[in-house]
C-alpha cells in the first residue's frame, strides 16, 4: 500500500470522509498498484490506464472550457510494446507524481469556479454565497462528476463530495471555495486519473466477461476521440443501448463521423510514430542552423496533417502514406526543405499552413522522407542508417531489432572525417566486418541507407564528404534504389499493414492482443484489406467487435 | 573573388589578374553545390540581403589615411566645446559623463544644444552648422576603393577598384568617412557603423531581396538583376544568424522595384539600372535612392551572393540617419553628427544645386551579402495591409 500525506487536502478530505478513516490523512492508491499488472505476458484482463497529459488536457477543456491549461508536467509513462498507451496500464503513481496531480487540480478547480467561469459552469445559484448550499453543490457535482469519473457517481460518492463542499463552504465562508475543494478532491481520485474498467458477465456469451456499458463507452471514446465520453455516449451507456449491436453501431458511426476523430487519429499516430521523442531532439546548430525548436514543432505537425488529411479527409489507403507527394508546409519548413512556401500572415503572427505537393522528380514522397522521421532517427551531428533502419523495422513493421551488445566499438562509424570512409555506407561496411555486428546491421542498414539523401536535419543532399551517396538496397528480397522506391516497396509489405492493425488494436485495448485472440486479429486484418486499407473503417471494425470489450474473469 | 583576400594592405590591394578566373570557379562550384539543373529556360536565383553596408577597404596599417584616423568621439566633443567657448572644466564634466542613452539629463541637454548662433544655444542635430566644422580627415584619393566609375571620367579624386582594376571609381563617401574609426572595415570585418545599422534594421524592417535571372549562370551572357523589398522581416536560425531558404513576399509598391540589365563575364555579373530606391529602417538606411546605380556580383562556393552596389546618393538622406538619431545615435555609434554633416556636404561630388552650386549627391559603394531565399508574389503592398490601414484609420 502506498500512502501520501498531504497536509492541506487532509483538512477537508478526512473531515468530510472522502478518504477512509486514517491518521494522518491519506489517499490509498493500493488499488492503482494492484491494477497495474507486472507480467509481460499479454492477457485480456481489464485495466486501469493512467490518463496521458494530452487526455487530461482534453478532458479538462471539454468539461470546464478551452481556456483551462495544465500548469505543470506529469510523470512520464514507459513505452511498452511500442506504445505509451500500453504503458499507461502499467504505471502507478509516486508521491511526487501525486503532488503534481494535486497541484494541477487545485489550479483547475480554482479557475473553474472563479468569478469568470462559475456562472456558466455551475447550473444554479447558491442561496447564500457565503455558506453551504448542498442542493446547488449536488447539481454541479452530478453534472461534472459524471464527466470526470466517466460514470455516474454512486450515492455514497456523491454524499462524500457534497459534504466536503458544504464543510469547505461553511469553514471558509464561501460557497464556491467549498465547491472548488470538492472538485479538486475529485480530480485527484484514481477514478479520474485512471481510466478504470469494470467487468460484468457477458449477456451474449454466458460464462464470459465483458466491460460494462460505461467502460465500453470510455474505451470507445478514447479510441476515437482520445477523451472522455460525451453526454450522448454516456446516455447510450445509461439507457443500455450501447450493449446492443445496433446501439453500439450507431455510436461508432457517430464517433467516426465527428471532426473529433482527428484528435483520436493524431494521438494514435503520435504514439505509434514515437513523436513524443521529438521534444527531445536537438541538432548541432553549427551543422544544422535551420533546425530550430519551431522547425521541429512544425515538422511534427506536417506529418500529422499529412496523415489525417490522407486518412480522414481523403479516406485514403493507409499504404499511401509511404508514397504520397501531398503534404502541408510552413515557411519555416520551407527553409528546411529548401522550397518556396508563401505565408500571407503579418510578421509575428503564427504561420499559415499551405497545402504542398512535391513535384514529379522530387526526391521526397511519403512520411518516411519527412523531416520528422529522418531527424528523429538521427544523431545530433550526423545521420544514422542503423537507427533509421531500426526505427523502420520496429515502428512501421513491428519487427523487434535486438539492441547492440554492450562492448561494441563504434569508432569507425562515428568518425565522419576519416578520408577512407567518406560516406555512411562505407563506414558501416567497415564496421560490419566484425562478425558480432553483421547480423543486425543486415536487417537495419539497407533501409536506413536508402534515406541517406536526407541529412540529420532532413535537408536533401546527394553527397557526403564529396563522395556520392549510394541509396540502393533491398528489403526482404525486394530491391529499391532511393527513398521513393523504398516507400513503394514498404507500402506493399504485408508487415506494414499488419503492424498497423496490431498497434491500433493494442492502442484501443491498452495491452497487446493475447494469443487467445489471435484468430480475431487475423479476421480484423483481412477486413482491413477488404476495405482497401481505410483506417477509419479499421477503427470501426475493431470497435464493433465483441472481442474489443472482452475481458478475463475479474480477480 | 570580388573582394580580394589581402585587400587592406597597400601592396595587396593592387588588382589581381586572375580575379575573373577565380570568380568563375567560385560561380561554377556554387552552382554545383546548390544542385541546380541547367536548362534552356531562364535560370533564376533569389537571395535575401544579409548585409548591406558601406564597401569598406581600410588598410590595416592605416596608410590610406595619411593624416591618421580621426579623433575619438570624446576628443571631437572637447574640440567642439572649446570652439564654442565653453570653459574647460565644464566641457570635461560633460565629456566624462557621456553614457549613451543613460547619460545624465544635464549632460544630454548640454551636448544636444551645443550649437551656438549669436551666442544662443542651438540644437546641434537639427542645425549642424551651428557647431564649428571639425574638418574630418579623409581617405587619400587615388588608392584602391570599391565602386564604379559613375561619371565616366577619371580624375585625381577618383579611386581604382581593387577587384576589377577599373579606374575613375567614384566613391566620395568612402573618402570622407573611411578615416573614422567606426567606418574602418574590410571584406572580412564589416565596418561597425554600417553593420550596426543593418543589424538593427533587419530584425525590424522588411527584408531586401535580390533576384538574378540569366539563361545560364555558368556561361557568359545577359543577366537581369532585380532588387525588391519584402513584406516580411528576416527570420533567424539556431545560431542567431539569418535563416537561409526563407520565402519572402515581394512588396509590389512601385518604388521598390529596381532592375538592372547587364552581362555575365567570366562568372562576374555586371549590370546598371536607371534608378534605385529602397526603404529601410530610419535608424540606418531610411529612404535610400541611387542615381546611375551599378551592380557587380558573383556567387560564393556555397551559393550565396557577394556583390557591390554603387551610385550617387542624396547626401542629406545619409545625414538624416545621424540627424534624426541625435544624441543617442551620436553617443552610441561614436559618430559626431555635425562633423558628419560637414564631411558629407564637403565631399558631395555630383548634382549641383542650380542656385547655390552646392552638390546635392555623393558617390558611394555598398557591399551586399545575399543568402539563398525564395521570392513569392504579394497581392498588396506592405503599406496597404489591413493592419496598416487599421492603424491609419484609428489615428484619424
Amino acid at each position: 500500500m502506498t500512502r501520501f500525506t498531504l497536509p492541506r487536502i487532509a483538512t477537508f478530505l478526512v473531515a468530510a470522509g472522502v478518504v477512509a478513516a486514517a491518521t494522518p490523512a491519506v489517499i490509498d492508491f493500493a488499488s492503482v498498484k494492484a491494477a497495474a499488472p507486472a507480467a509481460a505476458e499479454a492477457t485480456d484482463q481489464a485495466l486501469m490506464r493512467r490518463l496521458t497529459p494530452q487526455q487530461y488536457q482534453r478532458i479538462v477543456s471539454d468539461v470546464f472550457g478551452v481556456d483551462m491549461e495544465i500548469q505543470g508536467r506529469f510523470e512520464p509513462v514507459p513505452r511498452v510494446s511500442g506504445l505509451l498507451e500500453v504503458g499507461t496500464g502499467k504505471v502507478g503513481l509516486t508521491a511526487s507524481g501525486f503532488q503534481q496531480y494535486y497541484t494541477i487540480a487545485q489550479g483547475i478547480a480554482a479557475k473553474a469556479l472563479d468569478e469568470q467561469h462559475r456562472d456558466f459552469l455551475v447550473p444554479c445559484k447558491p442561496a447564500n454565497a457565503q455558506a453551504a448550499d448542498a442542493a446547488c453543490a449536488q447539481q454541479f457535482l452530478t453534472k461534472v462528476g459524471e464527466l470526470l469519473y466517466r460514470r455516474p457517481l454512486a450515492a455514497d460518492e456523491m454524499k462524500t463530495q457534497v459534504d466536503l463542499a458544504s464543510k469547505g463552504a461553511n469553514d471558509l465562508k464561501n460557497f464556491y471555495t467549498g465547491l472548488a475543494l470538492s472538485l479538486e478532491s475529485m480530480m485527484v481520485q484514481p477514478q479520474f486519473i485512471y481510466r478504470q474498467e469494470t467487468v460484468v458477465p457477458s449477456k451474449s456469451k454466458p460464462g464470459q466477461f465483458e466491460l460494462d456499458a460505461y467502460s465500453k463507452a470510455t474505451r470507445l471514446s478514447f479510441f476515437f476521440w482520445d477523451t472522455s465520453p460525451d453526454r450522448i455516449l454516456m446516455d447510450a451507456a445509461k439507457d443500455g443501448s450501447l450493449d446492443t449491436p445496433a446501439g453500439m453501431k450507431k455510436q461508432i458511426e457517430r464517433l467516426a463521423a465527428s471532426p473529433r476523430l482527428e484528435d483520436g487519429m493524431r494521438s494514435f499516430f503520435v504514439d505509434m510514430l514515437q513523436f513524443d521523442q521529438l521534444d527531445l531532439v536537438g541538432k548541432d546548430a553549427t551543422l544544422y542552423p535551420n533546425f530550430t525548436r519551431n522547425a521541429v514543432d512544425d515538422a511534427r505537425e506536417q506529418t500529422l496533417r499529412t496523415i489525417t488529411d490522407h486518412l480522414i479527409n481523403q479516406n485514403g489507403d493507409y499504404r499511401g502514406l509511404f508514397t504520397t507527394r501531398k503534404t502541408f508546409l510552413t515557411p519555416m519548413l520551407g527553409s528546411l526543405y529548401r522550397v518556396s512556401v508563401r505565408s500571407d500572415v503579418p510578421n509575428g503572427y503564427p504561420q499559415e499552413w499551405t497545402a504542398y505537393q512535391y513535384p514529379e522528380g522530387d526526391p521526397r514522397a511519403g512520411i518516411l522522407t519527412h523531416v520528422s522521421f529522418v531527424s528523429l532517427h538521427s544523431h545530433p551531428g550526423r545521420t544514422s542508417p542503423t537507427i533509421r533502419g531500426k526505427a523502420m523495422r520496429e515502428v512501421m513493421l513491428c519487427q523487434k531489432v535486438p539492441d547492440p551488445p554492450g562492448n561494441v566499438n563504434f569508432t569507425v562509424v562515428q568518425d565522419t572525417t576519416n578520408p577512407l570512409y567518406k560516406t555512411a555506407r562505407e563506414r558501416l561496411n567497415a564496421h560490419a566486418t566484425e562478425a558480432m555486428c553483421t547480423g543486425c546491421h543486415k536487417i537495419t542498414d539497407p533501409i536506413g541507407l536508402a534515406l541517406e539523401n536526407f541529412d540529420s536535419d532532413g535537408a536533401y543532399r546527394t553527397s557526403e564528404n564529396g563522395a556520392p551517396i549510394d541509396t540502393n538496397g533491398t528489403i526482404d528480397g525486394k530491391p529499391f534504389n532511393n527513398a521513393l522506391t523504398l516507400g513503394q516497396v514498404v507500402s506493399q509489405l504485408p508487415a506494414a499493414t499488419s503492424c498497423l492493425v496490431n498497434r491500433l488494436s493494442a492502442y484501443g485495448l491498452g495491452r497487446d492482443v493475447p494469443r487467445s485472440q489471435g484468430d480475431w486479429l487475423k479476421t480484423i486484418q483481412a477486413s482491413f484489406a477488404t476495405n482497401g486499407y481505410r483506417v477509419t473503417d479499421l477503427m470501426k471494425t475493431l470497435a464493433a467487435s465483441p472481442e474489443f470489450y472482452q475481458s478475463a474473469a475479474p480477480k | 573573388m570580388l573582394f580580394k583576400k589581402n585587400h587592406n594592405s597597400g601592396e595587396a590591394t593592387s588588382p589581381t589578374k586572375n580575379i575573373y578566373r577565380r570568380a568563375a570557379i567560385a560561380l561554377t562550384v556554387g552552382l554545383w553545390a546548390a544542385g541546380t539543373a541547367t536548362s534552356a529556360m531562364a535560370e533564376t536565383r533569389e537571395f535575401m540581403v544579409k548585409w548591406f553596408v558601406e564597401a569598406a577597404n581600410a588598410y590595416p596599417d592605416n596608410s590610406d589615411c595619411p593624416l591618421g584616423l580621426n579623433k575619438s568621439p570624446e576628443e571631437m566633443f572637447r574640440a567642439q566645446l572649446a570652439a564654442i567657448g565653453m570653459p574647460k572644466d565644464e566641457a570635461e564634466y560633460l565629456v566624462v559623463n557621456i553614457n549613451g542613452g543613460s547619460s545624465p539629463p544635464d549632460v544630454r541637454e548640454a551636448l544636444t544644444y551645443r550649437g551656438r548662433v549669436d551666442g544662443r544655444p542651438m540644437q546641434a542635430y537639427t542645425y549642424p552648422t551651428s557647431v564649428p566644422d571639425l574638418k574630418l580627415w579623409n581617405v587619400n584619393k587615388g588608392p584602391y576603393a570599391f565602386g564604379f566609375n559613375l561619371d565616366g571620367k577619371t580624375d585625381a579624386n577618383d579611386f581604382t577598384d581593387p577587384d576589377t582594376n577599373e579606374k575613375g571609381v567614384d566613391n566620395s563617401y568612402w573618402a570622407i568617412a573611411g578615416c573614422q574609426t567606426n567606418q574602418r572595415g574590410s571584406r572580412t570585418e564589416l565596418p561597425t557603423f554600417g553593420a550596426r545599422h543593418w543589424d538593427f534594421a533587419r530584425d525590424k524592417s522588411p527584408a531586401w531581396l535580390v533576384r538574378l535571372v540569366a539563361d545560364d549562370f555558368t556561361k557568359d551572357g545577359e543577366v537581369t538583376v532585380y532588387i525588391f523589398r519584402a513584406m516580411e522581416r528576416a527570420a533567424r536560425d539556431a545560431t542567431g544568424s539569418l535563416r537561409r531558404y526563407w520565402t519572402f513576399r515581394r512588396d509590389p509598391d512601385p518604388r521598390w522595384q529596381n532592375s538592372f540589365k547587364g552581362k555575365i563575364k567570366d562568372g562576374v555579373m555586371t549590370a546598371v539600372g536607371e534608378r534605385f530606391e529602397m526603404l529601410g529602417d530610419p535608424f540606418g538606411i531610411s529612404n535610400f535612392k541611387l542615381r546611375t546605380p551599378s551592380f557587380r556580383g558573383y556567387f560564393n562556393p556555397d551559393g550565396s551572393l557577394e556583390a557591390v552596389l554603387g551610385g550617387f546618393v542624396p547626401w542629406k538622406t545619409l545625414f538624416f540617419v545621424g540627424g534624426s538619431g541625435a544624441y543617442n545615435f551620436e553617443t552610441m555609434t561614436g559618430t559626431n553628427v555635425p562633423a558628419f554633416y560637414y564631411a558629407l556636404r564637403n565631399g558631395a561630388d555630383a548634382a549641383p544645386d542650380p542656385k547655390t552650386g552646392q552638390n546635392t549627391e555623393i558617390s558611394g559603394a555598398w557591399r551586399i551579402e545575399g543568402i539563398q531565399a525564395f521570392i513569392a508574389e504579394s497581392a498588396q503592398s506592405a503599406l496597404t495591409t489591413p493592419n496598416a490601414a487599421e492603424k491609419a484609420r484609428s489615428s484619424k
